[in-house]
């Protein structure tokens, strides 16, 4: 599937200018980057095409933290927005989540991504949602259908199209979990220590993850050193 | 943890965990605020078979869960109107702990940038949110819009 990346004026512009937040107005989109109230819907237009926006209602909006990454990043993480704005997500007709059912039925129909792939990975933080890309999209929301599932805006079970590349699968699900973003940070932060040779390829922000360890380190020896000398 | 240290109120992703539902994401450390300090006094801890990690001080529980502990304030709250406003939940049977009113969760959860978490609060909890109460605790009216736009935003609140 062919993606359409947001102009990286745009994004640098709200980089620049709007602070993080929770929730903006499309009046304080317009004043932080010195465009029209026009402009700045446009602006919000693509970044809601892209997969930035969880949120809009007259006029306000909420946006993922992702927006606020490193923009060269951004060309690895626009098909995990994507795919995740195109997701479907599915309940069992009882009201019940249904991941453990879910996870059994699907198993070797796709590869699984975020919450749980992450955590089967590093361990660290616990799943909530069983995210999944099926191989055949179609065929597996079918078999969540014969199986008592029904598509629900609060399900758990949620399936995901292909969009983008999948030859390298720690990658992608590092890449899925920085563009989700909010807690998803973390557990790409937690892959990218556990993987750095795979996760290198997000250049500046390796970098910075580099740097981060490093500081760390550095600052726990100078903590030793304080405390001895106390 | 509320039996060793009464005055404990969970502030961090126990506090979020509570209010949004035990399924919500979670790392395994925890974060308390302690309004009497001589219950985390080190020699007292110690006793409690709390231990200390040598090389980076942090505290860890005796079943080796990571422990932050705040004694001063914390996101612009003291510890005394956490602990005075505090909600006690169950956590399993005969189990109980104290945890963070959620209007106070929201704004400290605002004010540490954890623009997500916020965005979780509000859009799962919003009939829970007491808005009056939430305004009477904002710093100045700006920080009490942005919570209310994010209401707005999810296409929760009409005004």
């Amino acid at each position: 599937m062919e993606t359409n990346h947001p102009s990286l004026h745009i994004l640098t512009s709200i980089q620049t200018n709007l602070p993080m937040k929770p929730a903006y107005t499309l009046d304080e989109l317009a004043h932080a980057t010195g465009r029209s109230k026009p402009t700045a819907y446009r602006y919000l237009t693509e970044l809601e095409r892209n997969g930035f926006v969880i949120a809009f209602h007259r006029g306000t909006f909420s946006l993922r933290d992702s927006v606020f990454l490193p923009t060269m990043i951004m060309p690895h993480i626009i098909p995990s927005l994507q795919a995740l704005k195109q997701a479907k997500r599915f309940r069992l007709h009882n009201g019940k989540s249904g991941i453990t059912k879910a996870k059994k039925l699907l198993s070797g129909l796709g590869m699984s991504t975020l919450d749980f792939a992450a955590y089967e990975i590093t361990a660290y933080q616990t799943p909530e949602t069983f995210y999944f890309y099926p191989d055949s999209f179609e065929k597996v929301a079918q078999i969540l259908r014969e199986n008592n599932y029904v598509e629900s805006t609060k399900g758990k079970v949620v399936l995901l199209p292909r969009v983008g590349d999948f030859s390298k699968p720690i990658l992608r699900i590092f890449y899925d979990s920085l563009a989700m973003g909010g807690r998803s940070i973390l557990d790409a932060i937690a892959i990218s220590r556990k993987y750095p040779d795979i996760t290198k390829s997000s250049g500046y922000l390796d970098f910075l993850l580099k740097l981060a360890r490093k500081v760390e380190q550095d600052t726990r020896g100078v903590d030793r050193i304080g405390s001895n000398t106390r | 943890m509320n039996a060793e240290i009464p005055s404990a109120v969970f502030v961090g992703a126990a506090a979020t965990l509570a209010h949004l539902g035990w399924a919500f994401r979670r790392t395994t450390d925890l974060d308390i605020a302690v309004e009497v300090v001589s219950e985390v006094d080190e020699d007292r801890l110690l006793q409690l078979k709390y231990w200390k990690d040598p090389q980076s001080g942090d505290w860890y529980t005796p079943r080796n869960v990571k422990i932050d502990i705040f004694k001063g304030k914390l996101n612009g709250f003291s510890v005394k109107e956490i602990a005075s406003q505090s909600e006690v939940v169950e956590v399993k049977k005969d189990s109980r702990i104290r945890i963070t009113k959620l209007e106070m969760l929201i704004l400290m959860k605002h004010r540490a940038s954890l623009i997500s978490d916020v965005q979780a609060l509000v859009s799962r909890k919003y009939n829970s949110i007491n808005w009056e109460y939430l305004e009477s605790i904002s710093k100045d009216p700006v920080e009490f819009e942005e919570i209310r736009n994010v209401a707005r935003a999810f296409g929760l609140l009409k005004s």
